[in-house]
This record gives C-alpha cells, sequence and structure tokens, in this order.
C-alpha cells in the first residue's frame, strides 16, 4: 500500500510513524519484522507530495532507522 | 541500524529508507544532525565485505555532503579518510568509485577542506586507483 503516493500521504496522515518508531526502538530483537517496519517507513517516503517526509522526520523517524 | 550491525540485509533496507528521506538540502541537514551521517559511515567501514551495501553508503553519503553545512562533521568523523580507502580497494567498481569522487569533490569546494583532502594521501590513492582499474 505504501508504494501509492496517495495510500503513503494517508498512511502518514493517520499517524503510522509514532507507533512504527516507537517499534523500532523497541523490538529490536525481531530482525525480520524490524526489516519490514524498515522497508514500510521507506516506501513511505519514496515520494514527498504532501510533505509527509517533513511530518516523518518530526516524527522521529530518522532516530529510529538510526537505532 | 546499531542494534542490526551484523545483518547485511537489513542495513541494506534501513540505509534504503533513511536515504529515501533526504530530499531536500534541510533533508539532508537533519539526518547529519540526528546522527545519520555518523551511522552510514560505521556501517561503511564495518560492512566493507558487501559492494551492494557499500554502493549505497557511498550514495547516501553523496546526498549528505551536497550540504555545506554536513562538511565539517563528515571531516571531524573520519569521512574524507574512510572514502579515500574505499577508492583504493574498490578500484574497480564504478558505482562505488563515482559517489567516492563526488563526495571528495564536494568536501574539497572550500580551501582549508581542500587541504584536509589532499593531505590525507587522495592524490596518490587516486592515481594507483586508475593505474590499476580495468574500466577507461
Amino acid at each position: 500500500m505504501a508504494l501509492f503516493t496517495d495510500n503513503a500521504i494517508t498512511i502518514v496522515k493517520y499517524g503510522f510513524i509514532p507507533p512504527a518508531a516507537t517499534y523500532l526502538q523497541t523490538f529490536t530483537q525481531e530482525a525480520d519484522l524490524v526489516k519490514l517496519c524498515l522497508a514500510v517507513v521507506g516506501n513511505l517516503a519514496i515520494e514527498d507530495i504532501a510533505d509527509q517526509v517533513d511530518k516523518m522526520i518530526e516524527q522521529n523517524v530518522i532516530e529510529a532507522i538510526v537505532t | 541500524m546499531k542494534a542490526h550491525e551484523l545483518n547485511t540485509d537489513l542495513l541494506i533496507t534501513a540505509i534504503e529508507s533513511l536515504g529515501n528521506l533526504i530530499k531536500t538540502k534541510e533533508h539532508a541537514q537533519k539526518v547529519a544532525q540526528k546522527d545519520g551521517l555518523e551511522a552510514v559511515l560505521r556501517i561503511l567501514k564495518s560492512q566493507d565485505f558487501s559492494t551492494e551495501l557499500m554502493e549505497k553508503c557511498v550514495k547516501i553519503l553523496s546526498d549528505l555532503v551536497a550540504v555545506q553545512e554536513n562538511h565539517q562533521q563528515f571531516i571531524d568523523l573520519g569521512g574524507h579518510q574512510s572514502v579515500i580507502q574505499l577508492i583504493s580497494s574498490q578500484s574497480d567498481v564504478e558505482e562505488i568509485l563515482l559517489p567516492c569522487f563526488k563526495i571528495l569533490a564536494r568536501i574539497a569546494s572550500d580551501k582549508p577542506k581542500c587541504k584536509i583532502v589532499y593531505m590525507s594521501g587522495f592524490i596518490d590513492v587516486a592515481y594507483t586507483a586508475f593505474a590499476d582499474s580495468t574500466f577507461r
């Protein structure tokens, strides 16, 4: 779903990033799920039509990836 | 990234995700400020057996140093030395070499930093890399 720009904007708008960031920072032992979560986050940022990348950054997505 | 430093597949996904976030110079600055630059350089050093991951790392580094504000941090973290080492060790991999030269060209855009790159032995390494490389 996240591969389509309209969906990506909606997913970010409805608050996917904060719980995803928490998940990435908390459940680090689950490598397969962490990888999937990272892929979704990356797909959400492929295109930046409605400034959703700014919103994702505000919601600590960089910290979650780097952790 | 820190929690899975030995998982190359996961690191590739993480680097791709981080790279997708850099759409503007402001984004590049934020990634560097939030330890993204340091994380990419650390992976570049530790995963020197994965060409695919190194390619993705140098691509994101070249985006990060497109912003002048990130240059000092890059040098402080020894990024220029890592890139010069990479030119030496990956002299046959065009996909790695070209972003490496782009990175150094961007870093060396002002005189003091140009001197730092020069003092790190760039000329000798570049000369040897070209002499050894198979592509022209």
